[in-house]
């Protein structure tokens, strides 16, 4: 359900010119919602920025994200 | 309908919220229009969005995991937060909480961001993220008094990228 919730933020923000991009842990739901931008990893449910304390591979997930936008 | 089964990341799930996920009816949340970046990222303010159920202990409301269908209200967080004052209530039992109970920043990356700000990579950071409960399956008050505040808070503060970060 955690798709489906930021889903629907963040299509009104889009719609509010509130450019989004956000994370797909679980890529067949964030395709039946018709999420419009998000990058797919390849962590567990939980986990959706890469294992807990690696703050190098987080960050690294955020910058894609933010990439994304910009593709 | 979603083929549950196939999903491996869906394999430790019961049967029950399976056949669940598979009848149910997903949103549509293709925006109905929506427009580009106009700007370079290195000029944008950036906002979080996480579903991972945050609080600010002590100083915030938990959410009611008591509520059936989902706890729709939401929580601000300040981007200088310590991660010990990050409280999670996130009522889903289908994932392993460890890793944001221990590492809350692993499902709200603000340092990161304050870092990628520092670096140049964006302009800013908001003064004001957004914590919500993800487990909400009545998406009626979601739609009627959250969403509309959080579009709010974000314009107010001036926000030109969301980054949503769902557990």
């Amino acid at each position: 359900m955690c798709h489906q919730t930021v889903g629907l933020v963040q299509k009104i923000c889009e719609e509010n010119n509130i450019i989004c991009s956000t994370i797909s842990i679980i890529d067949e739901i964030t395709i039946k919602l018709k999420t419009k931008r998000y990058i797919s990893v390849p962590y567990q449910l939980g986990y959706p920025l890469g294992p807990i304390g690696d703050y190098n591979q987080q960050k690294n997930t955020t910058k894609k994200l933010l990439y994304e936008i910009t593709v | 309908m979603l083929s549950i089964n196939k999903i491996a990341k869906l394999s430790h799930v019961s049967y029950e919220v399976k056949k669940f996920l598979q009848f149910y009816p997903w949103k549509n949340c293709k925006p109905s229009f929506s427009y580009q970046l106009k700007k370079q990222l290195n000029e944008c303010k950036v906002a979080i969005v996480s579903s991972a159920g945050f609080i600010v202990n002590k100083k915030q409301k938990p959410f009611d995991t008591n509520i059936k269908f989902g706890d729709a209200s939401y929580r601000i967080i300040p981007p200088n937060i310590k991660s010990h004052y990050l409280r999670e209530y996130q009522k889903s039992n289908e994932f392993d909480h460890a890793g944001i109970v221990n590492d809350p920043f692993s499902a709200i990356p603000l340092p990161h961001l304050i870092d990628l700000a520092n670096e140049g990579i964006i302009g800013s950071v908001s003064e004001r993220h957004i914590s919500l409960m993800g487990a909400t399956i009545n998406t009626s008050k979601l739609l009627k008094k959250t969403i509309p505040d959080i579009i709010n808070i974000f314009k107010t503060d001036e926000v030109d990228i969301a980054l949503f970060i769902p557990v």
